[in-house]
C-alpha cells in the first residue's frame, strides 16, 4: 500500500517539472524588456541594462529555467513581481484562499446536485425525471459561465435584491459565484453519472443481486452505485481543475479578489513573474487534487487496491 | 471502387439515422440558419452599422428600428451580433479544424508507430492536459498579446491534447485488428495503410469529438474575450460584447440577452449534432 | 405438499421495443416435480434463458412482456404475485445460477458479503450475525472453497471458483428450485465436470428441484431426469431422458441435434448439422416453426402449426406423428 502511495506520488514530479517548463517557455516568448517593465518608461537605459544583468534576465534560457526551478523548490521563491517588487508567492498566498473556497464549494455543490440527479435520471430512464434534467444539462453545457453569472446577478441581486452581486465579505457573497461555477459542472457530472449508472444497471451482477431477492433500492444503492461512481470519482478531480480555471472568469464577473482576478490584472500589467507563478501554482494544485483522487480511487476499488498489495 | 461504394452507403445509413434524431436536426437547422446569416451578413446589414456610433440612440431597448436594441455607443446590436457571429463561428471552426489537424497527426503517428515517439508525444500531451485549458490559453495570450490571431493559437494549443489522445486511441484499436496485420503482410505501405484502412475505421469518434468541440471552442473564445484577453473592441465579438454589456446590466439588460443567446444557441446546436452523430455512427451506444 | 412444484402453462413472452416485437417464447407447457431435474436444451436464441427469467420474474422491465400463460409454483401463480411477495421467493425458494461467472459477481463487494446478502434478505430463522457468518463459511466450504477466502474479491478467483461462488449464493438459502442457466458453458472442460458433479451432489443432498438449461446433450444425459427440447420459443419434444435418448420416435429437430454431435460408437464420415438458421424471432413462420429447415417437411407443416403428439409422458410437436394416428 505504501508502495502504491509513494509510487503514485512520485509520478507527479515529472509532470510538475513539465508543466513548469511549458509555462516558463510560453512566457519566455513574451516580447519586451523585463528591466524596462520594472523601472518604467522614464528610467535610463543604463539602469535598465544593469537591472537586467543583476536579475539574470540576460542569462541563457536553460540557466534561467533551472535557476527558477531551484528557487521554487528550495525556497518557494516564485520570483518577484515587476509591479510591486514583492515576492509573488506572498501575493498568491493572500489571494488563493478565495479561489480555493470558491472552487471547493462549487465542486461540493455540483456533486450534491449532479450525482443524485444523474442516478435518478438513469433509474427512471425515459421518464420526466430523466428528460427534464437531461434537457437542463444540455442547456447548461452550452451556457457561458460568465453569462450565467451575469444573469444570476441581474435576477437575484439587481431585480430581487436577495443577494449581494460582488465582493467576498460574508458567506452570502459566495452564493451567486458558487452557483455560477457549480451549475455547469453539476450538469457534466449528471450526464456522466447517468451514463455510467445506465451501463452498470445492465450488468450481470445487478441481475444476480435481483435474483437474490434484493429490493430495488438495495440493488441501486448497494450494488450499482459504488460501481457507477468509480469512474465519476476520477472525473471529480478533473472537474476541480476545470473549476479552478473557471474561477478566473467567475471571479472577474463577481469582482472577487482571488487568484483569477489577480492573474487577469497581472496580464494587463505585463507582470510576467506573477502570471508564471499563478499558472504553475494552479496547475500544481490541480495535479495534487488529481493525485488525491487517484489515491482515494485505489482505496475504494478492490481491484486496484489488490494490484498494489501484492 | 467497391470500397468507395460501400463507404457511400455507410454514410447514407448514418445520415438516415441522423435524420430520425429530431434534436440533432434542430441543431443542424439552427447552425445552417446561423451560417447563412453570417455568410450574408454584409447583405443583411452592412458592417459599418456595427461600428457606427450614434449619440442620440444610446442604450435603446429593442424596437422596430433596432430589433435587438442599441449599445452604449448607439451601435445597432443586431448588426453587431450578426458580424460578431462571423468572428465567433470562424474561431470555432478554425480552432476545431486546426486542433484536429495537428492533434490528429500527432495522435496518428503516436498510435501507428508507437515506441519512443509515442512515449514523448503522449508525455507532452499529459503535461499539457494537467494545466486547466483556460489557464493555458490565458498564459499563451499573456505571452503573445491579446488579439484575434493569438486567441486562435491559444485555444488551438489548449485543445490539441484531447484530439491527440482521441486519435491515438482510435488508431490503436484499429491497428491491433487482424486486417491491418493482413495488409502489412501483403506489403502495403504505411501511408496506404493509414489512409485506406485506419482512418476510415477510426473516423467515427473523431467526427463526433470535432463537432462537439466546436461548441467548447466558441465558449472558450467568448470567455477569453469577456475577460479582455481575446478579440479587442471595437470588433463585435460575442464575448467582448457581453463584456461591454456588463457595465450597463442595470440600465440596459437587453445588451446581455442577444449576444448571450447567440452563444448558447450555437454551442447548444453543435452539442446536439455531436450527440446525434454519436448515436447515428454507433447505434449500440444509444441509451 | 403437492408433488408438483412448478407448472408452466401456455407461457408466452415477447420483447417489445419501438422498432420491433420479438416473439421469444410461444406457448410452452412444462411441469416439474419435487426433487426432479428437467433439462431444457436448444440452440442460442431458442428462448431457454427467457423462460428461466420469466420464472424468476426478472425479464427486462422496459421490454419484456408476458401476454399469456401462467407459472404456478407450489400452488401459486407467481405471475400475478406482488413484486414484494415475489422478492420473498426469489433467492430463497427459487434461485438462479447465471451463465457467465466472470460478470455475475459484483466486483466491489467481497464474495462473503455477496453470499451473506441472500441470507440477510431472507432471514426467517432470525439468525444472529454470528450464525449468518457461520452459514456463509459453511456454504463456501460446501462448494469447495476454503472459508478463509470469504473476504476476498471476485477478481481474486479463477473462473471455476467464481462459478462456485455463484452457486454458493444460489444455494445459501437452500432453495426448493434451482435454475441453472448454462452453468458451465464459460468454463474449461475439466472444470465443467467438477462443477457439474458438485452441483449434482449438492442438489441430491438438499433435495432441490432443478432446471438445467444447456445446449450440451452430454450434460443432459448426466444430470437430468426429464428433457425439454426448445426451438424458436416452443417445446418441440418433451420426455424422460430415456425417451429422448432411447426412443424411436423423435421430432426431426431432436434428430438434428443429435446429428450435430460426434458419436464415438458409430463411425461416420462427417457431422450432420442442421441446415439453415433459426427463424427470425420477429417474423416467425406461419406453420411449424421448424418447417423451413426440416428434412421431412410436408405441405401441412408450412401452413398449420402442429399439435402435441403424446406417447405416455413423451410428447412431440410434429405433424409426422399426428398423421399416422
Amino acid at each position: 500500500m505504501i508502495k502504491f502511495v509513494v509510487g503514485r506520488t512520485l509520478m507527479i514530479i515529472p509532470i510538475l517539472l513539465g508543466v513548469t517548463f511549458i509555462v516558463f517557455t510560453i512566457l519566455y516568448l513574451t516580447p519586451g524588456d523585463p528591466g524596462r517593465m520594472i523601472l518604467g518608461p522614464q528610467a535610463e537605459q543604463i539602469a535598465v541594462d544593469m537591472l537586467n544583468e543583476e536579475m539574470g534576465f540576460n542569462d541563457p534560457f536553460f540557466t534561467r529555467f533551472f535557476a527558477y526551478v531551484i528557487n521554487v523548490v528550495t525556497r518557494f521563491d516564485f520570483g518577484t513581481s515587476f509591479r510591486t517588487r514583492q515576492p509573488v508567492f506572498d501575493e498568491i498566498l493572500i489571494r488563493f484562499p478565495y479561489t480555493l473556497r470558491l472552487a471547493t464549494a462549487a465542486v461540493v455543490v455540483a456533486s450534491f446536485i449532479g450525482i443524485p440527479i444523474g442516478v435518478l435520471s438513469a433509474v427512471k430512464q425515459y421518464s420526466l425525471a430523466d428528460l427534464i434534467p437531461r434537457a437542463i444539462s444540455m442547456f447548461l453545457a452550452a451556457v457561458p459561465l460568465f453569462w450565467l453569472g451575469l444573469m444570476l446577478i441581474l435576477t437575484f441581486a439587481l431585480t430581487l435584491g436577495w443577494l449581494p452581486s460582488s465582493g467576498v465579505a460574508t458567506w452570502r457573497h459566495y452564493i451567486l459565484p458558487v452557483t455560477t461555477s457549480a451549475l455547469p459542472t453539476a450538469a457534466g457530472l449528471m450526464r456522466m453519472t447517468r451514463s455510467t449508472m445506465l451501463e452498470t444497471i445492465r450488468q450481470d451482477y445487478i441481475r444476480t443481486a435481483r435474483a437474490k431477492g434484493a429490493p430495488e433500492g438495495r440493488v441501486i444503492f448497494k450494488h450499482a452505485l459504488k460501481n457507477a461512481l468509480l469512474p465519476v470519482v476520477t472525473v471529480l478531480g478533473g472537474s476541480f481543475g476545470f473549476l479552478l480555471g473557471g474561477a478566473i472568469v467567475t471571479e472577474t464577473v463577481f469582482a472577487m479578489p482571488g487568484l483569477g482576478t489577480m492573474m487577469v490584472n497581472a496580464i494587463r500589467m505585463q507582470d510576467i513573474p506573477m502570471v508564471l507563478a499563478a499558472t504553475i501554482f494552479i496547475a500544481t494544485i490541480c495535479c495534487l487534487v488529481i493525485l488525491m483522487v487517484d489515491l482515494a480511487y485505489g482505496f475504494i476499488d478492490p481491484r486496484i487496491r489488490a494490484k498494489f498489495l501484492k | 471502387m467497391e470500397s468507395k461504394r460501400k463507404k457511400q452507403s455507410q454514410l447514407r445509413e448514418v445520415w438516415r439515422r441522423l435524420k430520425k434524431d429530431k434534436t440533432a436536426m434542430v441543431g443542424l437547422f439552427i447552425i445552417i440558419v446561423f451560417a447563412l446569416a453570417v455568410i450574408f451578413a454584409e447583405q443583411i446589414s452592412p458592417f459599418h452599422n456595427a461600428i457606427r456610433q450614434s449619440g442620440e440612440h444610446r442604450l435603446q431597448p429593442p424596437s422596430a428600428d433596432f430589433i435587438f436594441g442599441t449599445d452604449a455607443f448607439g451601435r445597432d446590436i443586431f448588426t453587431r451580433v450578426l458580424h460578431g457571429g462571423r468572428i465567433s463561428l470562424s474561431i470555432g471552426f478554425v480552432t476545431a479544424s486546426a486542433s484536429l489537424l495537428i492533434g490528429g497527426l500527432l495522435g496518428a503517428m503516436a498510435g501507428f508507430y508507437g515506441g519512443w515517439g509515442d512515449e514523448v508525444i503522449m508525455r507532452i500531451m499529459d503535461t499539457l492536459m494537467s494545466i486547466p485549458s483556460i489557464l493555458l490559453s490565458l498564459a499563451i495570450v499573456a505571452a503573445l498579446g491579446a488579439n484575434m490571431t493569438n486567441l486562435l493559437i491559444a485555444i488551438t494549443v489548449a485543445s490539441i491534447p484531447a484530439f491527440t489522445r482521441l486519435v491515438r486511441a482510435s488508431v490503436l484499436t484499429v491497428v491491433e485488428q487482424d486486417f491491418i496485420e493482413a495488409a502489412r503482410a501483403c506489403g502495403t505501405s504505411d501511408f496506404r495503410i493509414i489512409c485506406k484502412h485506419i482512418l476510415p475505421n477510426a473516423i467515427g469518434p473523431i467526427i463526433v469529438q470535432t463537432t462537439a468541440s466546436v461548441s467548447g471552442m466558441i465558449l472558450a473564445a467568448a470567455a477569453l474575450s469577456f475577460i479582455g484577453m481575446g478579440v479587442q473592441p471595437p470588433q463585435p465579438e460575442w464575448g467582448a460584447m457581453l463584456s461591454e454589456a456588463r457595465e450597463f446590466i442595470r440600465t440596459a439588460p437587453h445588451m446581455l440577452v442577444f449576444p448571450g443567446f447567440a452563444i448558447i444557441l450555437s454551442a447548444l446546436s453543435f452539442n446536439l449534432i455531436g450527440d446525434g452523430l454519436r448515436d447515428a455512427l454507433d447505434p449500440r451506444l444509444k441509451d | 405438499m403437492s408433488e408438483k412444484l412448478l407448472e408452466i402453462k401456455d407461457l408466452e413472452v415477447i420483447y417489445k421495443t419501438d422498432l420491433e416485437t420479438v416473439y421469444a417464447v410461444n406457448g410452452i407447457n412444462l411441469s416439474l416435480n419435487r426433487g426432479e431435474t428437467v433439462g431444457i436444451v436448444g440452440e442460442t436464441g431458442a428462448g431457454k434463458t427467457t423462460t428461466a427469467l420469466s420464472i424468476m420474474r426478472l425479464l427486462p422491465s422496459n421490454t419484456g412482456v408476458i401476454p399469456n400463460g401462467s407459472i404456478t409454483f407450489d400452488g401459486q401463480n407467481i405471475l400475478t404475485l406482488k413484486e414484494g411477495d415475489m422478492r420473498a421467493i426469489r433467492g430463497e425458494r427459487i434461485s438462479m445460477i447465471f451463465q457467465d461467472p466472470m460478470t455475475s459477481l459484483n466486483p466491489v463487494l467481497s464474495v462473503g458479503d455477496q453470499i451473506e446478502e441472500a441470507l440477510i434478505l431472507h432471514n426467517h430463522e432470525k439468525r444472529t450475525k454470528e450464525q449468518i457468518k457461520m452459514r456463509v463459511e459453511e456454504t463456501l466450504e460446501l462448494v469447495g472453497i476454503p472459508s478463509f477466502r470469504k473476504n476476498e474479491y471476485p477478481h481474486q478467483f479463477s473462473g471455476g471458483m467464481k462459478q462456485r461462488v455463484v452457486i454458493a449464493i444460489a444455494l445459501a438459502c437452500e432453495p426448493e428450485l434451482l435454475i441453472a442457466d448454462e452453468p458451465t458453458t464459460a468454463l474449461d472442460v475439466t472444470i465443467q465436470a467438477q462443477v457439474l458433479a458438485m452441483m449434482k451432489e449438492l442438489k441430491d443432498k438438499m433435495q432441490t428441484s432443478m432446471i438445467m438449461i444447456t445446449h450440451d446433450l452430454g450434460i443432459v444425459a448426466l444430470t437430468c431426469d426429464k428433457v425439454a427440447v426448445m426451438y424458436a420459443g416452443e417445446i418441440v419434444e418433451f420426455g424422460t431422458v430415456e425417451d429422448i435418448f432411447r426412443s424411436e420416435k423423435h421430432h426431426p429437430y431432436t434428430i438434428g441435434l443429435f446429428g450435430s454431435i460426434p458419436n464415438l460408437e458409430q463411425e461416420s464420415e462427417r457431422l450432420d448439422p442442421i441446415d439453415g438458421l433459426m427463424p427470425d424471432p420477429t417474423d416467425l413462420p406461419a406453420g411449424c416453426k421448424f418447417s423451413p429447415r426440416c428434412p421431412s417437411c410436408m405441405e401441412i407443416c408450412k401452413t398449420s402449426p402442429p399439435n402435441d403428439y403424446y406417447d405416455g409422458e413423451h410428447r412431440i410437436k410434429c405433424h409426422l406423428f399426428n398423421i399416422e394416428d
